[in-house]
Formats: structure tokens, C-alpha cells, sequence
């Protein structure tokens, strides 16, 4: 299945033959056909069903806006409900009591649950799942009992009645077609706002961020901040879809903030699909009119309603979306969307800069971990265009030296320079946009996003990738189509342009080691980390990926490069730093360090 | 090598992930028999090892353990059958004490538990020493001692180890060794995956030399102690 | 209310929701997922209680067996619907299929009980021992009794029997269990078993004074996991700890505030918590994200 929203878009063409092109991607035309029919019943409904509609759009706002942080970040927020309640609380007391219009009203509770979410973020948005889950939902439910209990303002238990319908500068829309039409004119705005949000390389983003925190911060995601836009977007959401419902059922109640709407919230995201527009509002229209349909049977109804949905979580995990997208996928082969045009990688930007005496200097570096010393009093440095082997046995410290000077691990004594500044206390993401990019022993690609796309990722930072960019990107995200230039250029470089267009679930071993290089040059890094890039490889690989490496540094990049695979790390590398126990027992050219009795007998033991 | 086989694998091929880890092994275990798997990280020995034990499946090949093929085997069945496994990273339960991560190997009663148990601590008289610490709270070397142990509780027909001496310190790993030669002595067939060539070669009889999934050498020990082949393997240039 | 009748009462609810974080925590242990039903399974043992009671018309404690045996069968069940078929999925996926599990059963109840509250037999007769200046009443004693004979029984196994070092091993280390024999998937559904036992005990227990009702677990569920949270996530004796502490707000500090705001200061007690210590009292440090 594709990531929905994702897949190439179509160069700049005529707009006539661009819109066919779109009636033909993924299951565009299908949806297209539903919505025309759904507009055709909704012309003919009559009051109670005109009702229902507008609950299903609201609905669809709720669940548009749960994807950010369920779908996007990946996180299950029970707070969803609450902010939804906050947004109708808001325009309920607001509308009935102080009688304010909808202009006045409306954007209070998107503002609202907004800083709401803001404030608490910083509590919870650092938590693993389980807490974080946890956190919401009291947050929900301290919610829940501000509201029952705060009578005097929200009517208690009872809530409030009496609400008016939608008011905007003075004129009321007084019937339920014309609120009707409000709210679905608000779905599609919602729909479009968040389908812009997510298409571009900020979208694509996210994908990175739930495959592999480690693997976003270091191309110099700033995932803290992401999580962060993403649960307070949902807030917004969330208000905005409770002010219309206030507007649409005229009360206001407890009710609209707890946990059943929570996990009808969830139910409908998991039936429609977590990542996309369509799937939001076709289960939002598939729970309510099920729910609907069977309201004289209602229990057992529910009961098989929580079957069904189990069935969907455990057989379906994409959803009806993605089922849809399989079966599409299956009756026609996925379209390629066309290759873009090659972009020079840029020269990394500080080569003008003038450089200290080393590109990265490490100094007495320690790391322990629970008493045993990971490593012990390390130091190292290395200049533009060098290219250095780490070696040693296995457990000698490599990759933790690397964690250490790419960030991910904090040194517990020594330094860390890199480009003439002072690194050794910066977080992964911050030391990745200096100009540090590092590949990983465990391959982390999207597996349902394009070679392409996937290398595009390496820019994303450079793209200066963030909410307010991506709302900005009008027509087009000119962000991704430079990244996706810039990307082939990298992809021609590590020798897999031909696969620009695939998916990388389909990709041989070798091949996706090459994309995840091509990933970490595409950022321009002044230093390129790779952890055991040979592993898997066969001999002609080697030796091919070798070269590619040597051309790379050729460019001015310095290369350090932790291997096992000496015969690979021989046709490589200038230098070699050899580690054992944490301890640094050598540095100098291959020949003299091959032939080091120390290293002799770390690998091959003590000469009997 | 001794007439009876306790361990047959045959053209043995896995896949980890979507890397080809092994391709074609064939290897043999005697009864009694010390062999050790010699090889770069990456070659293949922990994949192997897995495979045998169950926690890996390979797409072809055979395993067979004193002639009764293992098949679909699961981990818990092999281990009934008579395999002890002291994996990579030792992976004693973190949870238990040194003397419950002993006991809870044991496959009978109480009697027995004891009797075992207190055979574990003739072995390594430093775990008797730490008997009620808990397993996250022992050093490497102590975990690597526990986890030797633990494998020997089911009373394994074969042992199979891990890189025993891993991120040990040299003193260490020879204690542990050691220990190694005296379970071998006992009559207890062992598989022993090492990346240390001489410490492998000296408390073993034969050697598989593992290259990228594929065996490229084998021969009793006294003949690949000082193969230019198996420097190569190792050094290259 | 005298602060030794506050305490006494303190403890009885508290040994109730002990075995509700009990059984809760040892699911949490086996499979590192949280089951949101835990809370509805403790219903379904108040409805145990109430049907058996009507049908049987014995006290409580002679029908206890018969309802952990059922709640041990259901609780299997829950296994093989909510968690086998998710393992290879991330633990989010068991949340939400739990949750829906709890909504079948709360409509269950409703389509088999009806909607009212029901009442349960008490567990030995009603009435109290009068003891200035406390009064105990004999459901609270006997209450006390079964819950701390049951922690005592539950501690007993879990670190004094082969059976229980082996859900322990299990629990820590999955496949290395199996690695030494262990038939690790049995045990998880026996874990499963064993917790929902628990929790229809407690539910069974809880009938007569809290009475049952089908929506009545939700509020359970999110106690049991508040007190796993707040006694430290896997520690069985944190969640014991962690129930106490939740009774004795919500009896304590409900005779100086009213009962809403005792609750509220429970949720943001547990947000300061989540926020200074997530790994609660007894936890082992989390790693933060990255």
C-alpha cells in the first residue's frame, strides 16, 4: 500500500491533462464517485437525515485532525475527546450565554484546545507510549469533571441547551441545509488544509520519524518539535469540529467530552485509515450511519460493532482506505510517476568557512554504561577528504563512538569539536544540521514510500521543513521538488537512479544500503558516518560501494567509517583507528596497523 | 572424529531480513566432540545458532540431531531434546536471582533442582558466591558464568555457545574457557562460535571457518592454527 | 470520621483495587501491553457473583472458586481474541483491540443483565463489629482477608514455585525462555487466566457494597492503571502500593473535599508524577526519547 497522499506528483503540465492523470492515481477516481453520490443523496435529504450528514462532517473534522497525532506522530492520544468537548463548551457558553456570533466563537475554540495542548505538551509529549496514553486520558477526564462541575458556567451535568445556530456578522443560518452545507464546506477546507500539511517533505517527515526516532534525529529532524505541532494541530481540530456540533444539536453536555466519544473517535480512524483525508471522512460516515441504522437494536449492535473493528485492527491495520488501495493495487499495476530532473548537491556550506585545525576532534572521550567503561579515554580527529577505517572486535566500542559523536549518547568526560565549535553537549539533530550525516547497522527506510522520496528525507532539514513552511507551499511544494532534484543526484552517485520510483519495500539488500548512503550524502554533510556499511554485501558490492565512498570524499567530504570487513575497509581506507575494550591501541596506515601486534592478538588472541 | 553423530546440518541456508546470512552450510557435530565456528562478525554464527536452536527459520536445508530431524521444531521442543543454548549478549533474565535463573532451567523436581544447581556452582564458584544477586545487578563476566550455567540445566546432549568470551576482559575469558574445557571434558558435546581464533582453536578438536555465510575452511585444529588462509579471513592484505 | 475509621476503610477499598492492579500488572508483566478490559472483567466477575448468588444462594466465599475458574476461562479467551493475533504488531494495536473488547462486553452485560445496578451476595453476612470509636463492617474484614490472602497466595507462587519463575522468565525475556524449555505461549495465556481471575475476584468482592454495573469497569481500568503507574510499571508490589495510595485519596481526602475534587487531585497528582518520576515508586529509570 502506498502511503496515502504520497506517491510522485506530476511534473508542471497542462492543467487539463494533469487533472486525468489525477482521476487515474491510486483510488482517486473511486472516492471521487462516492463523493458525487454522497452530494446527490445529501440534495435530497430530509431534516433528520440533513442532521445526521452534518454530524458525520463534524465527525470527519475530529478524525482529520486525530490522524496528525495518531497517524502522523504515532502516538495515541486520549485527549482527542476532550478538546473536541473544550471547542463546544467554548462556543456553547459563549453562544448561549453571552450570546457572541460564530465569527467570534469559532476561531475561540480552535485557540482554545489549542493552548491547551500547548501547555501540556511538555508534560506529556516526552513519555513513552503507555504514560503518554495514560496522561491524556486524565487530562480527559480532569477536563471532564471541570465541566460537570462547574455549574454555574456549564450547566453541570445537564449542560446547556439553547445554543444557536451558526451566526456570522448578523445573519444566522437557520436551516439544517445550510448548516449542512457550512460544515461540509468546513470538512473540505479542514481536508485540503491537512492534506497540504502532509503531502509535502514535511509529511513525508513524519513516516522517517515513526520508522526510527534515532534514525530522524540524526538527518537533523527535530522530532520533539514535530510531536509537538502534530498534537496541537489535532487540538485545533478537535475544537473546531466541537463548535460545530454545538451549532448542529443546539446542547452542549458532559458527554461530548468523554471517553465513549474517544473511542468512537478511534473506532472511526481505525475503520477509515490513520493517514488520510478520505479515510477520515468515509469512517466518520460509516460509524455514524451504522450507528444509525441499527439504533433500535443497539446493544447488540455495539457488540458486533467492537467485533467488527477488532476484526479491522487485526486483519486491516490500513484501514478501509488501504484495503481499498490493496485491491486497486492488485486489479492494476502501481503506476510510476515520472522521474525528476537532477539537481547538483549543493557544496556543503561551510567549505568557504575557514576550518579550525580539525574537521572532528574527539578528546578523551569516556562512556560507560552500568560500570563498564563502553570507552575509555578515546581521541581521535580527522580532516576534509579523509577517509578513516574504525576497527576492532566485536564489543571494542565502535559503534558507541559513533553514537557518541553523532549524538545520540551523551560522553560522560571528554570533548567533542566539529567544525571549530563545541558539539560535545549537542543533541543529535542540532550536531546532523552543523553538517554530520550517518548511516546505521539496521537499515531504516519507509518501506512504502519511493527510493526517491526516502532520499529526499536527507534535505529535509536543509528545506527548513516545518508546519508554517508546509501550510505555506501553495500549489506546489517547491521544498520536495528540490529535495527530489537534489536526490537524484545523490541516487546517481550511489548507482540506483533506475530505481528513483520504486517502493523500497521491494528492494534487494544492497540496494537499499546504497539508498540509505544516498540518504545521508543528499543532507551535504561536511562528515559522513557509516556503521558497517559492508555487512551483507557480496564481494562486487564491495568493491562497488567502495568506489562510490571514494568519490564522495573526493567532494571534500570526510568519511569515518566503522567496519569489520577489512579486506572492504583495505581498498578504502587512508587510515586506520583500531579499538579494544573501549581503548583506542591504534591509528595509523592500514599496513602498519595490520601488522600492529596488539591488533593481531585483539582479533586473533595471544600467540599460543 | 567419533563414529557417532550428534549434530547433522546440511546445505543450510537463512535469511535474515534480506540478507543472505548462511548459504549452503553443512557442518557435523560428533558425540563427545568440541567444534568451534571461527569467523568475522557477520559471518554467520549467531544466525546459525539461531537456526539450530529454532528462533530462526531457514529456507532450505536440513538439521538433525542424533539422526531425528528437527524440522518445525519450536525453541521450547528442541531445548526438551537436548540443546543448551548460551546466546550472544548472554541474555541472563534480568528479573530473577543467580539461583532462580538456574532453577527455572530445570526440567524436574525439586531434588533435582538442587542437585543441579549445586553442580552450576561447583563449575563456577563465583556464582556461589552471588547466588541471591539479581541477574542485572552481575558483571559481564558473571552473566557470561550464569548463562554457561543456565544452558547446562536441562542437561543438553549439546551445548550450544555463543561467544562466550565477548566483551570480557582477557583474564576473564580464559576463566571462562576454562570452564568451557571442563564441561567438554565431562563428555558434554559442544558448538563454540568464536571471533578469538586462538582461544576457539585451543580448547576445541575441530573448526568450521565461517566467511560471509559460507564455510570456507574445516580441518582438525592443529592444522588451521597458523593457516595463512584463516589470517586472511580475518586481516585481508 | 475518626482517622482510624478512615483508615479502615481505606484499606478494605484499597485491598479491592490491589487485586484489580494485581491482575492488571500481570498482564502488563507477560506481555508489555495494557489491557484497557481489565476494568470490564472485573464486572464480569460481579455479574459471576450476582448469577451464581441467585442461582446457588450461597455466600460469597463458597462461590469464589466457581467464579475464578469462570473469570480464569474468559480471561483466556481475551488472549487468544485481543493479543495472539496482534504480536507482531506495536503495543498500541493490543490497547485499542483491548478497548474494544471492553466495549463488547459492557454491551455483553447489557444485553444479558440489563442495564441496571445489580447487587451481589456479600462475601460472609452483612452487619458490622462495633469498636469504638470504629465500626468494621464484616464485608470490609472479610474483604481485607480475601484480598490479603490472595496477594499472599499470588507472592507465594510468583517467587517461591518453579511455576512462577517461569512466568517471571517469560515475562522478562520471551524468547529466551524458549530458548531453555519454557513453553512460553501457555504461560502468557495462563497469565492472562490468572489476572482476569483476580480481577473477577475482586469484582465479585466489590458486588455487595459498589454494586455492579455494565459500565461501572471503566473508571476500574483506569485505576488499575494509575496504580501501576504511580507504584512503578511491572512492580507488583509497586501496584499493590499504588492501589493504597488511590484508596486512601479517594476515602481520605473525600471527607475534607467533596468526592469530585478528591478524584480530580488524583489525576493531577498522577500528571506531577508522570511529569518528576515517570518510572513511579518502585520503577526502574525510563530511557526518555531520543
Amino acid at each position: 500500500m502506498s502511503v496515502s497522499n504520497v506517491g510522485s506528483e506530476p511534473l508542471p503540465r497542462q492543467r487539463g491533462v494533469g487533472a486525468l492523470r489525477w482521476l487515474g492515481r491510486g483510488i482517486n477516481l473511486p472516492l471521487l464517485i462516492g463523493a458525487a453520490a454522497f452530494a446527490a443523496y445529501a440534495s435530497g435529504a430530509g431534516p433528520y437525515d440533513l442532521r445526521l450528514i452534518s454530524i458525520a462532517g463534524i465527525y470527519a473534522i475530529l478524525v482529520i485532525g486525530f490522524q496528525f497525532v495518531f497517524g502522523y506522530a504515532g502516538a495515541i492520544s486520549l485527549a482527542q475527546s476532550c478538546f473536541f468537548g473544550l471547542g463546544a463548551y467554548i462556543t456553547g457558553v459563549l453562544g448561549a450565554r453571552y450570546g457572541l456570533e460564530a465569527t467570534i466563537t469559532f476561531p475561540l475554540s480552535i485557540v482554545g484546545p489549542a493552548l491547551l495542548a500547548a501547555l501540556v505538551a511538555y508534560t506529556v509529549l516526552r513519555l513513552e507510549d503507555q504514560y503518554f496514553a495514560l496522561a491524556t486520558l486524565s487530562i480527559s477526564l480532569l477536563v471532564q469533571l471541570v465541566v460537570t462541575q462547574w455549574q454555574t458556567v456549564t450547566g453541570g451535568t445537564n449542560g446547556l441547551s439553547g445554543i444557536p445556530g451558526i451566526t456570522l456578522f448578523g445573519w444566522t443560518i437557520a436551516s439544517r441545509w445550510g448548516t449542512m452545507v457550512a460544515v461540509w464546506v468546513l470538512v473540505v477546507v479542514a481536508g485540503v488544509l491537512a492534506f497540504q500539511i502532509t503531502r509535502g517533505l514535511y509529511g513525508r517527515a513524519f513516516h522517517l520519524m515513526r520508522e526510527s526516532l534515532p534514525v530522524a534525529s540524526a538527518l537533523g529532524l527535530d522530532v520533539a518539535r514535530m510531536r509537538f505541532a502534530a498534537f496541537v494541530l489535532s487540538a485545533g481540530y478537535a475544537g473546531a469540529a466541537g463548535s460545530l456540533i454545538a451549532h448542529v444539536v443546539h446542547v452542549v453536555s458532559p458527554e461530548q467530552v468523554g471517553l465513549p466519544l474517544m473511542i468512537t473517535c478511534l473506532t472511526m480512524t481505525v475503520i477509515g485509515g490513520r493517514l488520510s483525508v478520505a479515510g477520515a471522512v468515509l469512517g466518520a460516515v460509516a460509524i455514524v450511519y451504522l450507528q444509525e441504522q441499527f439504533r433500535s437494536l443497539q446493544n447488540y449492535t455495539l457488540i458486533a460493532y467492537g467485533g467488527v473493528t477488532l476484526a479491522f485492527v487485526i486483519a486491516a491495520p490500513y484501514g478501509l482506505i488501504g484495503a481499498l488501495e490493496r485491491l486497486r493495487g492488485m486489479i492494476t499495476a502501481p503506476r510510476r510517476g515520472a522521474v525528476p530532473t537532477a539537481q547538483p548537491i549543493p557544496r556543503p556550506a561551510a567549505m568557504t568557512r575557514p576550518q579550525g585545525p580539525a574537521l572532528l576532534s574527539v578528546v578523551g572521550v569516556v562512556k560507560s554504561f552500568g560500570g563498564v567503561r563502553a570507552l575509555d579515554d578515546v581521541s581521535l580527529s580527522l580532516q576534509p577528504s579523509e577517509i578513516v577505517g574504525l576497527i576492532g572486535p566485536n564489543g571494542s566500542g565502535k559503534t558507541t563512538l559513533l553514537n557518541v559523536i553523532s549524538g545520540l549518547y551523551e560522553s560522560d568526560a571528554g570533548r567533542l569539536e566539529f567544525l571549530g565549535q563545541d558539539a560535545t553537549r549537542l543533541p543529535a539533530f542540532r550536531i546532523a544540521r552543523l553538517g554530520m550525516a550517518r548511516t546505521f547497522q539496521h537499515i531504516h527506510l519507509v518501506e512504502d514510500m519511493s527510493v526517491v522520496d526516502n532520499i529526499a528525507l536527507g534535505r529535509a532539514t536543509a528545506e527548513g521543513v516545518g508546519l508554517k513552511n508546509a501550510i505555506a507551499a501553495f500549489h506546489r511544494d517547491d521544498g520536495l521538488d528540490r529535495a527530489r532534484g537534489i536526490a537524484i543526484s545523490a541516487a546517481r552517485m550511489l548507482g540506483v537512479e533506475q530505481h528513483a520510483t520504486t517502493l523500497c519495500g521491494g528492494l534487494a539488500y544492497g540496494t537499499r544500503r546504497r539508498v540509505e548512503v544516498a540518504r545521508a550524502i543528499a543532507a551535504a554533510p561536511q562528515l559522513l558516518l557509516l556503521d558497517e556499511p559492508a555487512a551483507g554485501l557480496n564481494e562486487e558490492e564491495q568493491r562497488d560501494l567502495a568506489a562510490r565512498i571514494r568519490s564522495i570524499a573526493a567532494l571534500g567530504v570526510a568519511v569515518l567509517v566503522v567496519e569489520h570487513n577489512l579486506v572492504f575497509l583495505g581498498a578504502l581506507a587512508e587510515r586506520l583507528v583500531c579499538l579494544d575494550q573501549g581503548r583506542l591501541i591504534a591509528d595509523d596506515t592500514p599496513d602498519a596497523v595490520r601488522s600492529h601486534p596488539k591488533v593481531v592478538e585483539a582479533y586473533l588472541g595471544a600467540p599460543a | 572424529m567419533n563414529a557417532e553423530i550428534l549434530l547433522r546440518i546440511d546445505g543450510l541456508s537463512v535469511n535474515y531480513g534480506r540478507v543472505k546470512a548462511l548459504h549452503d552450510v553443512s557442518l557435523l557435530v560428533g558425540k563427545g566432540e568440541a567444534v568451534a565456528l571461527i569467523g568475522a562478525n557477520g559471518a554467520g554464527k549467531s544466525t546459525m545458532f539461531k537456526t539450530v536452536m529454532g528462533l530462526l527459520k531457514p529456507h532450505k536445508g536440513t538439521i538433525a540431531l542424533a539422526d531425528r530431524p528437527l524440522g518445525t521444531a519450536s525453541p521450547q521442543r528442541r531445548a526438551r531434546l537436548g540443546l543448551g543454548y548460551s546466546p550472544e549478549g548472554r541474555r541472563v533474565f534480568p528479573g530473577l536471582t543467580v539461583r532462580e535463573n538456574l532453577e527455572v532451567a530445570v526440567f524436574g523436581a525439586s531434588a533435582e533442582r538442587r542437585t543441579l544447581v549445586d553442580r552450576a556452582f561447583d563449575l563456577f564458584p563465583a556464582l556461589g558466591t552471588r547466588s541471591a544477586s539479581y541477574g542485572w545487578q552481575l558483571s559481564g563476566g558473571q552473566q557470561q558464568m550464569l548463562a554457561i550455567a543456565r544452558a547446562l540445566m536441562g542437561r543438553p546432549r549439546l551445548l550450544l555457545l555463543d561467544e562466550p568470551s565477548l566483551g570480557l576482559s582477557p583474564k576473564l575469558a580464559d576463566e571462562v574457557m576454562r570452564a568451557v574445557r571442563d564441561i567438554i571434558a565431562d563428555g558434554t558435546s559442544v558448538l563454540l562460535a568464536e571471533q578469538n581464533v586462538a582461544r576457539s582453536l585451543a580448547s576445541c578438536d575441530r573448526a568450521y571457518v565461517l566467511d560471509v555465510g559460507r564455510v570456507a575452511l574445516s580441518g582438525p585444529s592443529d592444522a588451521l592454527r597458523d593457516n595463512e588462509a584463516v589470517k586472511k579471513a580475518y586481516l585481508g592484505g | 470520621m475518626s482517622l482510624l475509621q478512615i483508615l479502615f476503610n481505606s484499606l478494605a477499598l484499597g485491598s479491592v483495587y490491589a487485586l484489580v492492579a494485581l491482575g492488571f500488572v500481570l498482564v502488563v508483566n507477560a506481555t508489555g501491553a495494557v489491557n484497557f478490559a481489565h476494568g470490564d472483567l472485573v464486572m464480569a466477575g460481579g455479574y459471576a457473583a450476582v448469577f451464581f448468588g441467585s442461582w446457588l444462594g450461597l455466600p460469597l466465599i463458597l462461590l469464589l472458586p466457581l467464579v475464578a475458574v469462570a473469570m480464569f476461562i474468559l480471561g483466556v479467551a481475551v488472549c487468544f481474541l485481543a493479543y495472539f493475533p496482534l504480536l507482531k504488531r506495536p503495543p498500541s494495536s493490543v490497547f485499542i483491540s483491548t478497548l474494544l473488547c471492553g466495549i463488547m462486553l459492557e454491551n455483553g452485560y447489557i444485553v444479558m443483565f440489563g442495564p441496571e445496578i445489580k447487587a451481589g451476595p456479600p462475601l460472609l453476612t452483612t452487619g458490622s463489629l462495633d469498636l469504638p470509636p470504629i465500626s468494621l463492617s464484616i464485608q470490609s474484614l472479610a474483604t481485607i482477608g480475601v484480598a490479603g490472602l490472595l496477594i499472599a497466595l499470588q507472592y507465594l507462587v510468583f517467587f517461591r514455585t518453579q511455576l512462577g519463575r517461569r512466568l517471571r522468565a517469560v515475562s522478562q525475556d520471551r524468547e529466551m525462555a524458549q530458548a531453555i524449555g519454557i513453553p512460553a505461549f501457555t504461560l502468557i495465556a495462563v497469565t492472562f487466566g490468572v489476572g482476569t481471575a483476580l480481577a473477577g475476584i475482586a469484582g465479585a468482592v466489590l458486588s455487595n457494597q459498589f454494586f455492579v454495573s455494565p459500565t461501572g469497569g471503566v473508571s476500574l481500568s483506569i485505576y488499575g492503571y494509575i496504580a501501576v503507574v504511580i507504584g512503578g510499571w511491572g512492580s507488583i508490589l509497586g501496584a499493590v502500593v499504588g492501589a493504597l495510595i488511590i484508596a486512601l485519596f479517594q476515602v481520605g481526602a473525600s471527607t475534607v473535599v467533596p468526592y469530585t475534587v478528591a478524584t480530580g487531585g488524583l489525576y493531577v497528582a498522577l500528571l506531577v508524577i508522570l511529569f518528576l518520576r515517570p518510572q513511579g515508586v518502585f520503577g526502574e529509570r525510563v530511557q526518555r526519547r531520543v
